[in-house]
């Protein structure tokens, strides 16, 4: 445990290297992604501007939930999105052979190999954000309401990455998988309205099958204090459960790889 | 005469034929594309059908109209809104563009054919993600007075050709720079918001409309969603297709300077 933790600091290190070579560049991808944090704070204040709720989410609620989903699709993006995209080529090119034979474990490797730091300023801005709607917030919310909103973010996490994973792993058979990441992006796009605007049976699917609704919808509510109290076990229940699921399927898959090249 | 019409029109099926089997052959990734499009058009009439809290009309439209007015559109985007600005950088960054400028035909009709290609194939594809779509918001559907006239075909296919060389235009700047592909994600901000992709022209505020009015994006594929819709009175629907006309010819104009001044900076990399 302890050398994987020495090998990801020294990842962030590579990381950070990596983006200080091409400065220019680092900056602009910044910017960029800075610009689409704020079209989707425009977005909210043109919907607000001709309505007082969306399903029983007021304006703060909104910004509250749109925060929530940036950070964690940042902390996402910054920790295993790019790494795990990248996998179909690895596995179409060949060159999944050279992790394979590396003495760490290879799923450790193929997640989290490269640090992307050019979501930092999304992270900070989403988090800046996040602050302001909270510290707007009346009454705030008090100790457990916060621990039980970042307990249920970490599952939503986890859920998202075994998701992912779950989805690339399948490039070892069907190979061309290259923009499965634009279909879980465009996924993840429904994950910043409230889950409530989906009715019946479809709301129930995205809670539990697909767990759109644990990325932010479900931690905001909590963070509001209108989360029924029984959806925190549930949540960390299933995220043990699909990620065990991702693993051992990726346990699967790689038993299975034989190779492009060679 | 009617004898180069014949070869250039040869030509020209050949091309789309090429292509049009290529996007087959792609169709893979073909529907994760037109996805990526369908899904956050068809999630906002929700979003919206949860915002009316009893109120009768939003920005001018009904909540019938306003699921009306997702499902046309994005019908019409899989027609209208072209993104080859990725596809012309990558081409002049990997030097492959070079193979265009030596054949007998022009690459902007390359261009054009191939996108129409792509575009027919999508249609075909979107047409059961229309139908679920369309029995999913059944309920709410009961606006029923179209305008199929001339108007709507105009801002339709002008649409399209504004979209197009607004991204040709766009594409060709990477005869000049380097680094284009943070400009195009930047580029997407007031396109998707002004062409009302996200959310109708008419729900903004009036500062922001009447900005949008002397932008590009609106003509794309607002205009003709609205006046399929018979929103749009017919004077100020031809003055849409008149700003259609404008912008073609002003954008068209912008990419032969690019056109022109970029060869003078293209090194084909890789020759």
């Amino acid at each position: 445990m302890r050398r994987y933790w020495r090998l990801y600091r020294v990842f962030w290190r590579n990381g950070f290297r990596r983006e200080i070579e091409f400065r220019a560049n680092f900056w602009a991808k910044v910017i960029t992604n800075f610009a689409w944090l704020f079209f989707f704070i425009a977005l909210v204040e043109v919907i607000y501007a001709r309505t007082n709720a969306i399903a029983g989410w007021n304006r703060n609620d909104a910004f509250l939930l749109v925060a929530t989903c940036y950070w964690m699709s940042s902390v996402a993006s910054i920790t295993f999105f790019r790494n795990l995209g990248m996998l179909p080529s690895l596995v179409r090119l060949g060159t999944f052979d050279f992790v394979v034979v590396k003495p760490v474990s290879s799923l450790f490797w193929v997640s989290f190999r490269f640090v992307n730091m050019d979501e930092i300023g999304t992270l900070i801005g989403s988090f800046a954000m996040l602050g302001y709607a909270v510290s707007r917030m009346r009454p705030l919310p008090d100790v457990e309401q916060v621990v039980e909103y970042f307990v249920l973010c970490l599952s939503g996490l986890t859920m998202y990455y075994s998701f992912y994973l779950l989805t690339m792993t399948t490039s070892f058979w069907l190979v061309r998988v290259d923009n499965l990441s634009a279909l879980i992006d465009t996924i993840l796009y429904m994950a910043r309205f409230p889950t409530d605007i989906f009715r019946g049976i479809l709301q129930r699917v995205l809670t539990f099958v697909i767990p759109l609704a644990f990325i932010a919808t479900i931690p905001s509510k909590a963070m509001l204090g209108r989360m029924e109290w029984w959806l925190l076990p549930v949540g960390v229940g299933l995220a043990a459960f699909f990620l065990a699921c991702a693993v051992a399927f990726w346990r699967f898959a790689t038993t299975r790889y034989s190779s492009a090249s060679s | 005469m009617l004898k180069r019409f014949h070869l250039w029109w040869r030509k020209v099926r050949a091309i789309f034929s090429i292509y049009f089997q290529d996007s087959l052959a792609y169709r893979g990734q073909a529907i994760v594309w037109i996805l990526t499009d369908v899904v956050p058009a068809m999630v906002m009439p929700l979003v919206w059908l949860s915002a009316y809290n009893g109120k009768s009309a939003i920005g001018g439209y009904s909540p019938g109209e306003m699921v009306l007015y997702y499902l046309c559109m994005v019908t019409f985007t899989n027609f209208v809104v072209a993104h080859l600005m990725w596809d012309v950088a990558t081409e002049i960054k990997e030097g492959r563009f070079s193979v265009y400028l030596v054949r007998p035909f022009s690459y902007c009709q390359t261009l054009m054919i191939s996108n129409l290609a792509w575009r027919v194939f999508r249609l075909m594809v979107f047409v059961p993600m229309l139908a679920l779509g369309v029995w999913i918001y059944a309920p709410h559907i009961t606006h029923l007075r179209y305008e199929w006239g001339i108007t709507f075909w105009l801002a339709l296919v002008l649409g399209h050709v504004v979209s197009f060389m607004l991204s040709y235009a766009l594409g060709l700047l990477a005869l000049f720079f380097q680094e284009v592909f943070s400009v195009y994600n930047i580029y997407y901000i007031p396109m998707l918001f002004l062409s009302g992709q996200l959310v109708p022209i008419g729900v903004f505020p009036d500062w922001l409309q009447a900005v949008s009015r002397y932008m590009p994006f609106q003509y794309t594929v607002a205009l003709p969603t609205e006046v399929f819709m018979g929103r749009v009175p017919d004077s100020l629907a031809w003055q849409g297709i008149g700003m259609q006309v404008l912008w073609t010819v002003l954008l068209y104009g912008l990419s032969r300077v690019f056109w022109r001044k970029g060869l003078l900076y293209y090194t084909g990399v890789g020759m």
